[in-house]
């Protein structure tokens, strides 16, 4: 017997006809994006192809963490598969009319909501399947679907909103965002007794740099270790006071619109300030969409300026001799969690590990690095969720526990704030006497000045 | 010959096969219709008068494993369609059984050519008929036993799953039955098949398994299309067969690779 409150809870939340037509225009494409002609071709493509073998169960770090049918990517897929099947395909709709079934199971929408935000999003399922399937796009479709329905967790929703409207996820004011910059600024002073200045609003500059989030109100030393590097190679680069924080919120929640026009935010401000390369930090979602689906798919036009990331940047001044680092200054030996958005999700593999072995004495590698590596356990916007704390401390971010363990070493890098704070939070969880940095953080204490 | 053998040798395969047929065009055509990031490996679809496929050259919007290399070479991808390579590097257990499974498939099929070979070649066709159906029915037998044991893949397994694996095998032990107790003369199949195509009752006289097999075979048409028989199209979304799997950041620094060297001139 159907249980009366959670009948009550879907019609607080859906609306009669609201899923339906959704899942047909992600069929159709859906109108505010159209370029994100993926989607359906996803859907399509992987319900269809399938084999059920198990591979991707196999590797994946919620699997391994937890080995039962809620946690086993295919199932989750199954729940938005089957309303796009019901909603879209002729059989499904024929069924549909003859067997009607709820469009949620047990009619339960948070529950949906739930499993949807048990998806870490990290691609290793589709390193491995045999046919390709790539898990996290299903889950973001039912995420987006989730956004629709209000049910996207508040955290993520606050983060969302205030990205969209100011361009930084924590609504912070230009005025605060100034204050902080001059105290990075005398510290630089006090360390180097240099005065490296970190430009703001510079017209004409060549270089504009977009800082992931958090780099400039929680962990400055990232951004202490660019501005080392721009001022170690005499560059000319600014920051932005509006758009000072790179990340996309919108991508995590499955929002199209909001994944696109929190993107606008640093398109316009590199445009305004008539910047020819615009080099961006260490955050692998702000990354993959400016990069990958922004510029690649022409959401804004032609961009009038390259885009590149803090990794490739760095790395190739170091290639090039234009920057010299000093190991002995990171004497701990080291590792590299590769975050998702960056291995999986844009192929930047080596670079950070030229700039680690250049910037530590003792590197050692993560076991399964590279594009095939386990996720942190808080992937997929986990990591700004409390209320799954237990969930991503014993069972997503099981096996890079046991991986951080295996390598011994005493620093664990990475290059995202979500891993950051999941690797942090593992860490203290599993009481490792691990320190967690950054990439740029590490360069920041190695770099030579001249 | 009773009924069942009527019905099996006569009438069925005006079904089975326009079925199948149909089916497989509708979902070929569901696939065309969105973008897929292997139709870039065919070197007339760009700009050409194919309208479907012109479509397919919307941008690229890196979202699901796609290469957006330029470099994606034929060589790497046949390895990948022929000899499943992604799959042998994770699990090689399973790669030897589903490997197996096709090639043992596309023996079989091979074989059925001696219809049309000369009929020196017949002891030949029958010997690879006998080893494909042989390495199909041991595959196969290993995938369902397979899915029924390993947890991971039981638990995502339903009824149409088995009875799809089951027709695959009843098909493959039939096929290898048939061959091992005598086969099927090929003056036989020839009378059968121009009869079905004539549209006459092509009476010929064929052992009791030959209609089973050929029962197998059809449900097999029936089955396929609703069925996870069907991942031809998969094929096309998987990192191994568009080559970025090794190569995955090389074939991403392709991308970045002109961006490197402009920067290396800026610096």
């Amino acid at each position: 017997m159907e249980n009366p409150d959670q009948i009550e809870r879907e019609k607080k939340y859906i609306p009669p006809g609201m899923v339906g037509t959704y899942m047909r225009r992600i069929a159709e494409s859906d109108p505010f994006v159209r370029e994100i002609q993926d989607e359906p071709s996803a859907l399509r493509l992987y319900m269809d192809t399938c084999t059920k073998c198990g591979v991707c169960a196999q590797e994946c770090p919620v699997y391994y963490g937890q080995p039962d049918k809620r946690m086993h990517p295919v199932e989750r897929s199954r729940q938005v598969i089957r309303l796009y099947k019901k909603y879209t395909t002729f059989w499904g709709r024929f069924w549909n009319a003859i067997f009607p079934k709820p469009d949620f199971e047990n009619n339960d929408a948070e529950l949906f909501s739930e499993r949807m935000y048990e998806c870490l999003t990290c691609r290793r399922c589709a390193a491995f399947c045999p046919v390709g399937i790539d898990h996290s796009v299903v889950s973001r479709v039912g995420r987006s679907l989730v956004d629709l329905m209000g049910l996207t967790p508040p955290s993520l929703a606050q983060g969302t909103h205030n990205s969209f409207e100011t361009g930084n996820l924590e609504g912070a004011s230009p005025e605060a965002f100034l204050d902080t910059i001059q105290f990075i600024e005398e510290e630089l002073r006090e360390e180097t007794g240099r005065d490296i200045s970190i430009p703001l609003d510079r017209e004409g500059a060549e270089i504009f740099f977009l800082p992931p989030s958090g780099d400039v109100l929680v962990y400055a030393e990232n951004l202490m270790g660019m501005a080392k590097i721009f001022h170690a190679i005499g560059a000319n680069w600014t920051m932005s006071s509006r758009a000072f924080d790179g990340s996309n919120f919108g991508f995590t929640t499955g929002n199209n619109f909001s994944m696109k026009y929190e993107n606008k935010h640093y398109i316009d401000a590199c445009e305004k300030l008539g910047c020819k390369l615009m080099v961006m930090g260490e955050c692998g979602h702000a990354y993959r969409v400016m990069k990958f689906m922004a510029s690649e798919g022409h959401w804004w036009g032609t961009l009038p300026f390259e885009i590149t990331s803090g990794f490739e940047y760095t790395a190739q001044l170091i290639r090039t001799g234009k920057l010299k680092l000093d190991p002995g200054k990171n004497s701990d030996s080291v590792t590299y969690h590769d975050a998702c958005q960056f291995a999986a999700g844009c192929g930047i593999v080596e670079e950070p590990r030229e700039i680690l072995k250049a910037a530590c004495a003792d590197y050692r590698e993560m076991p399964d690095g590279g594009y095939t590596q386990w996720c942190c356990g808080g992937g997929g916007g986990l990591s700004a969720l409390r209320s799954v704390r237990a969930f991503r401390m014993d069972v997503s971010g099981k096996k890079k526990a046991e991986q951080m363990r295996e390598t011994d070493a005493k620093i664990v890098s990475t290059s995202c704030l979500q891993c950051r704070t999941q690797l942090k939070e593992i860490a203290r969880y599993h009481k490792m006497p691990l320190r967690i940095t950054g990439v740029h953080e590490l360069v920041n204490n190695a770099i030579i000045l001249e | 010959m009773n009924g069942f053998e009527f019905f099996v040798l006569y009438r069925l395969p005006y079904f089975a096969l326009p079925f199948y047929l149909i089916m497989l065009g509708v979902r070929i055509w569901v696939w065309m219709r969105f973008y897929n990031p292997a139709l870039k490996l065919l070197p007339r679809a760009r700009g050409s008068v194919y309208g479907v496929w012109k479509q397919q050259y919307r941008p690229t919007i890196h979202i699901f494993p796609g290469s957006r290399s330029q470099r994606t070479e034929w060589k790497r991808a046949i390895k990948g369609f022929v000899f499943f390579t992604g799959l042998y590097k994770r699990d090689k257990v399973l790669w030897l059984g589903s490997w197996s499974l096709h090639l043992g498939l596309f023996l079989v099929i091979v074989a059925h050519v001696r219809v049309i070979l000369p009929p020196d070649l017949e002891p030949i066709c029958l010997r690879v008929a006998l080893i494909g159906s042989g390495l199909m029915t041991v595959s196969g037998t290993y995938l369902l036993l397979r899915r029924v044991i390993v947890q991971r893949v039981r638990e995502i397994t339903d009824f149409r799953d088995y009875l799809a694996e089951f027709i695959l095998l009843s098909f493959s032990a039939t096929a290898f039955l048939v061959v091992l107790y005598g086969g099927v003369s090929s003056e036989a199949l020839r009378h059968y098949v121009s009869g079905l195509l004539t549209g006459t009752t092509a009476v010929i006289e064929v052992q009791r398994m030959f209609v089973w097999h050929l029962l197998a075979a059809q449900l097999l048409l029936i089955v396929i299309p609703f069925s996870h028989l069907l991942h031809l199209g998969g094929i096309f979304l998987s990192r191994e067969f568009l080559g970025t799997s090794d190569t995955f950041a090389g074939d991403f620094g392709s991308g970045f690779s002109g961006l490197k060297d402009e920067q290396d001139e800026k610096l």
